[in-house]
């Protein structure tokens, strides 16, 4: 891994400053005042408080790239609630019979034509900076959801058109991470367009994609010279090969095939031991909404008078009402058929049909369970009973 | 004997005659405990009780009575025991499917007031000792006072060895020593501010709501939470949107259908993943159902809750000063 550029930690700030004038940036940051770190705009945090006076050291706002956000970034591509489209009946009292629908999208011609593979980046510029590699895989399993298959969603291409993601590997993960049991790596810089590694006093660049190489070039005042990469390029297989070694030592899940596991799961269907293992679940979202790969929703008409709008929101499948069917019949009407389901979606359904586990191993549903459930015990107990 | 051995002793003798017994036992996470629903005499060394135990184990009470005949044994604190007094005044369990074992206690620690100590920091770990707590983060390590730390209901708490009901009984070893503190001393913060300010803060907290429902799920009075106004079809009360009209409508919903009943246990505080400061919203309606009804919830399985009954004349309502 060559380090290609290097930029000091007290330099970072004035670097996004400056691109923030040309791109709207989303960043972890640190919110002192409701003690949750979380993916927010740079122009509502940290830029907002750079542009007032005042007393600098109370900010309430603070970037922090190494720990883990609190819910996953994917409401930056895929937001809790949008407007699909607005509709008003237009109603002409000479021609009765002529019904008139006036339509309004957020969508524009070009975002539903075809040609929607372009390599150029989007006037609705977006840098995700300081994603972390399970994020970054996340976005991509998300991506063979809406973007590819029969039905391609116009509003998540547009969202997702032309994003910049600049990675930074996590030398130090958490104990509830174990994205290397489910096929990733917490310095895997496969899908992102600028990967760094943290190291002494700053950010090394290991990667680079030809695509954003100007984000560099035309911002180097902020970046250092080469001839001091040499004290920190030594540094970092070690750091990387740590991180790898304290991820690899958990005690659930250890020897899953990622390839096998869709069998094995979908033997253990039947097992009684469902319903013993799930009895604390109470069967709300939090760990769906904070899941960076659960992509479920629900769409809704609402009309008054004349108007109104259709609108989707996000779902969860622990919810009763989720299967329930127009005949009444309910078939996940317990919490353990709706609890294997979800384990089944991320492990078994969703492989055979994208050919990829969906669950990244960020571990954000084991963090945010208020009854301690931890899904690699639950898949490791069912295993284990077969 | 120890206490957790008493306890554990005494789940022993009792088993025989329990379908369930629900308790607690030892999490992964730092500073965290979890339910373990346990059958079998050999399960029981899992039983764990210390002063990590913050969760209100009566979430299972309602959805276990409907789901599993004969008796459930329920590991109690004393202020855990007033949801299922609640609950058994509401007639929405039965006295004898229930078994209260209750524990005295000697406070638990809200791990959610250590998180915000440390800003939302990850705690990897944590050492409790006798009065310090030493908590490790990603880069740094804090030395807190334990006593700072404990949960907010423990500070004015008159009942932690004196559960109002029981069926058994464990006493604790060591005594509640926390300093008190006045109950209501956040809601008189809130109190201070003008209508205009107030509306204002709760807006900028329910701005954060994700409509999770964790709140509502883990109440051990929310027993309707399969058949919630707020997601039935049919009627369309409200819409499935998430945002910060329909969080707050929800919210009202939830507040207003729990006023007179909520034991201010606080787990809807402690599940909610983004931090919204409900129990605050909880003991403000609470304590006006305390000035117009002289009802508090929890204490006494015979009194009936003033929202679910009614007399044909209020004692403590004039008409003419409803406010």
């Amino acid at each position: 891994m060559k380090i290609s550029h290097f930029i000091k930690e007290k330099k970072l700030e004035s670097w996004l400053e400056k691109i923030s004038k040309g791109f709207i940036i989303y960043l972890p940051v640190q919110d002192k005042k409701r003690n949750i770190i979380d993916f927010m705009k740079w122009e509502n945090s940290i830029g907002e408080e750079k542009s007032k006076e005042g007393n600098k050291n109370n900010n309430r706002y603070e970037i922090n790239l190494s720990e883990k956000t609190k819910k996953s970034p994917k409401h930056i591509f895929s937001p809790p609630t949008e407007n699909l489209f607005e509709f008003e009946y237009k109603k002409d009292i000479e021609k009765p019979d002529i019904v008139n629908i006036d339509l309004k999208t957020p969508l524009s011609i070009k975002d539903i034509s075809n040609d929607s593979n372009k390599k150029e980046i989007d006037s609705d510029r977006k840098i995700i900076f300081g994603i972390k590699p399970c994020d970054i895989l996340a976005v991509k399993r998300m991506d063979k959801f809406f973007k590819k298959g029969d039905y391609k969603d116009p509003y998540y291409i547009k969202r997702r058109k032309g994003s910049i993601f600049i990675s930074i590997g996590c030398d130090n993960p958490y104990p509830d991470c174990f994205c290397k049991l489910v096929g990733g790596h917490p310095f895997n810089f496969e899908y992102a367009d600028i990967g760094m590694v943290k190291v002494d006093d700053g950010y090394a660049v290991i990667k680079l994609s030809d695509r954003v190489k100007w984000l560099i070039k035309e911002y180097n005042e902020f970046f250092e010279k080469e001839d001091l990469f040499d004290k920190y390029q030594d540094k970092i297989d070690e750091i990387i090969s740590n991180s790898v070694k304290k991820i690899s030592t958990s005690n659930y899940l250890s020897d899953i095939s990622i390839e096998k596991i869709h069998f094995t799961m979908e033997k253990a269907f039947n097992l009684d031991i469902w319903k013993e293992i799930t009895r604390n679940c109470i069967s709300c979202a939090a760990c769906t909404y904070v899941c960076p790969t659960c992509f479920c929703f629900s769409i809704g008409d609402e009309q008054r008078d004349l108007k109104g709008e259709r609108y989707r929101a996000w779902d969860y499948c622990m919810n009763y009402y989720y299967n329930l069917e127009a005949s009444g019949h309910n078939p996940r009407a317990n919490i353990y058929q709706r609890y294997r389901n979800k384990a089944n979606c991320k492990y078994n359904y969703n492989f055979k049909r994208y050919g990829n586990i969906f669950c990244v191993g960020c571990g954000r549903c084991i963090e945010v369970c208020p009854v301690g459930i931890d899904i690699r015990e639950v898949v490791d107990t069912v295993l284990k009973n077969i | 004997m120890k206490f957790e051995d008493r306890l554990k002793e005494k789940i022993k003798n009792i088993i025989d005659d329990l379908k369930l017994v629900v308790g607690y036992t030892s999490n992964k996470l730092p500073l965290r405990v979890k339910p373990i629903f346990i059958e079998n005499k050999d399960e029981i060394e899992n039983i764990i009780f210390n002063n990590l135990c913050i969760n209100n184990l009566a979430t299972y009470a309602y959805s276990l009575s409907q789901e599993v005949d004969g008796k459930i044994g329920i590991i109690l604190k004393p202020c855990d025991v007033k949801s299922i007094i609640q609950l058994l005044s509401e007639e929405l369990i039965s006295r004898e499917r229930i078994k209260i074992i209750a524990v005295g206690c000697s406070g638990v620690i809200d791990y959610k007031k250590i998180q915000k100590e440390i800003k939302g920091s990850k705690i990897i770990s944590a050492t409790v000792e006798h009065e310090n707590i030493e908590i490790n983060t990603l880069n740094k390590r804090f030395n807190l006072k334990l006593m700072d730390f404990y949960a907010d209901k423990c500070y004015w708490c008159d009942i932690y060895d004196n559960p109002p009901v029981y069926d058994e009984y464990i006493e604790s070893d060591v005594k509640l020593s926390v300093k008190s503190k006045s109950k209501y001393e956040d809601i008189n913060n809130i109190e201070k501010l003008s209508l205009e300010e107030t509306f204002l803060f709760w807006e900028k907290e329910f701005n954060h709501c994700i409509r999770c429902y964790a709140c509502r799920n883990i109440c051990p009075l929310e027993v309707c939470k399969d058949r919630c106004i707020t997601q039935l079809d049919e009627p369309y009360w409200q819409s499935q949107r998430i945002t910060l009209k329909e969080c707050k409508f929800f919210q009202l919903i939830r507040v207003f259908h729990l006023a007179g009943r909520c034991v201010e246990c606080g787990e809807c505080e402690r599940a909610c993943p983004m931090n919204i400061p409900l129990l605050k919203l909880m003991k403000k309606v609470n304590k006006e159902i305390e000035r117009l009804f002289d009802y508090k919830p929890g204490l006494n399985i015979e009194s009936k809750p003033p929202l679910l009954t009614f007399e044909k004349i209020e004692e403590r309502i004039k008409e003419e000063e409803l406010i």
